[in-house]
């Protein structure tokens, strides 16, 4: 797996992109994700949350969650919070299972 | 506002002939398929105008490829159907055009570092929608589309599906509106383009801290501050470097409300 998270220049706020590739080498399909993720979302309702895009700095297919939300959520936290890439890894991290380790939070 | 109307025509109803040949390593029948020809918008995009043609190449391939994506290529470059057919076509061959423009189909080896997945027209109209959204964002802070109801959204995607150009501009021209004293977009929505086929991201204003209109000229000397006589190119023709952005955007963006312009 692969994740970068990037400042989204339109909409103002960092963004969260990855790709994760099965054994074989191969791309996962968003369909694909949906069904690994921790939290159970409906088919329709996961495009709202993931899209595949082209990714603005690199130019390549990731996977990108929505950034209308992150506004919002960065702002609620931004003065209660020590550490804000933390927490905004804590409130996306539960929809991928994703397992960061420990020294992200120091 | 965008009131130049015959411009808005002329761009909406710009065309492209497309010759499509089926990849030779994957026909696997002894007659060889007939390419397919057909006239497509220059605004639309492949997955919207490739039904008829899919069908047409599908009994020549092996069956146990016929539920695999199908995909495009010009040259050997796979074609990025979520980017506009006629921006397609300027970036790979606008400086030397050859009509019909001549593509190659394929049903595998799909290259998925280079291409996103379109399953459905469900996908198309996802991207559509959003990249409109993120325009509005650059332009009015998001707050025309969410001003708007969903059979509003919905008119937008319909508008450019059946190629109905009042029923798209019907709602598309309060994306084209300026609000405010502001008397134009807070940024203008551009990707521009270089002739490798990357792209930069740049906040673009309509105004200089002058507070007069940028030209397309004073764009070009921002971004590339060390190239001399760099020319852009949208919709086939070359823009004169003294069109102010502000027009530019609301008269020859895309449906999707971005400008994509090449660098030539």
């Amino acid at each position: 797996m692969e994740c970068v998270i990037f400042f989204n220049l339109s909409y103002g706020v960092p963004s969260f992109s990855f790709n994760i590739w099965n054994s074989s080498g191969v791309l996962l399909k968003l369909e694909d994700i949906r069904r690994l993720s921790f939290i159970h979302i409906k088919e329709d309702e996961f495009s709202s949350v993931i899209t595949q895009q082209e990714h603005p700095l690199f130019g390549r297919p990731y996977f990108i969650m929505h950034p209308c939300r992150t506004g919002q959520l960065v702002e609620h936290f931004r003065h209660k919070s020590k550490n804000i890439i933390v927490t905004f890894l804590s409130l996306i991290t539960p929809i991928l299972q994703l397992k960061l380790p420990m020294e992200y939070g120091l | 506002m965008a009131n130049d109307r015959e411009v808005l025509r002329e761009i909406w109803d710009g065309k492209l002939p497309i010759c499509f040949q089926l990849d030779q390593d994957e026909i696997m029948e002894i007659q060889q398929p007939d390419p397919f020809y057909v006239m497509v918008p220059r605004l639309s995009y492949f997955p919207l105008v490739t039904d008829k043609m899919k069908r047409h190449f599908l009994r020549y391939i092996s069956q146990e490829n016929a539920d695999n994506e199908m995909w495009l290529d010009y040259n050997g470059q796979p074609m990025k159907w979520h980017y506009p057919i006629g921006f397609l076509f300027d970036l790979y061959c606008g400086n030397d055009p050859q009509l019909p423009w001549m593509l190659t189909v394929h049903f595998t080896k799909f290259p998925e570092n280079i291409l996103l997945r379109c399953p459905n027209k469900d996908v198309v109209e996802a991207h559509f929608m959003s990249t409109i959204k993120e325009a509005d964002v650059l332009k009015h802070r998001g707050q025309v589309m969410s001003t708007m109801q969903k059979k509003d959204h919905n008119q937008l995607w319909l508008g450019l599906q059946n190629d109905k150009f009042d029923q798209f501009w019907a709602i598309n021209r309060r994306l084209m509106e300026s609000h405010g004293d502001n008397e134009g977009f807070k940024h203008i929505p551009v990707r521009l383009y270089s002739d490798d086929g990357t792209c930069n991201q740049h906040l673009v204003c309509p105004k200089n801290s002058d507070g007069s209109r940028k030209i397309l000229q004073q764009l070009i000397s921002e971004i590339f501050p060390d190239k001399l006589e760099v020319k852009l190119k949208t919709h086939g023709v070359m823009i004169p470097s003294d069109t102010p952005l502000q027009w530019l955007s609301e008269h020859m963006s895309y449906p999707d409300n971005f400008l994509h312009l090449c660098v030539c």
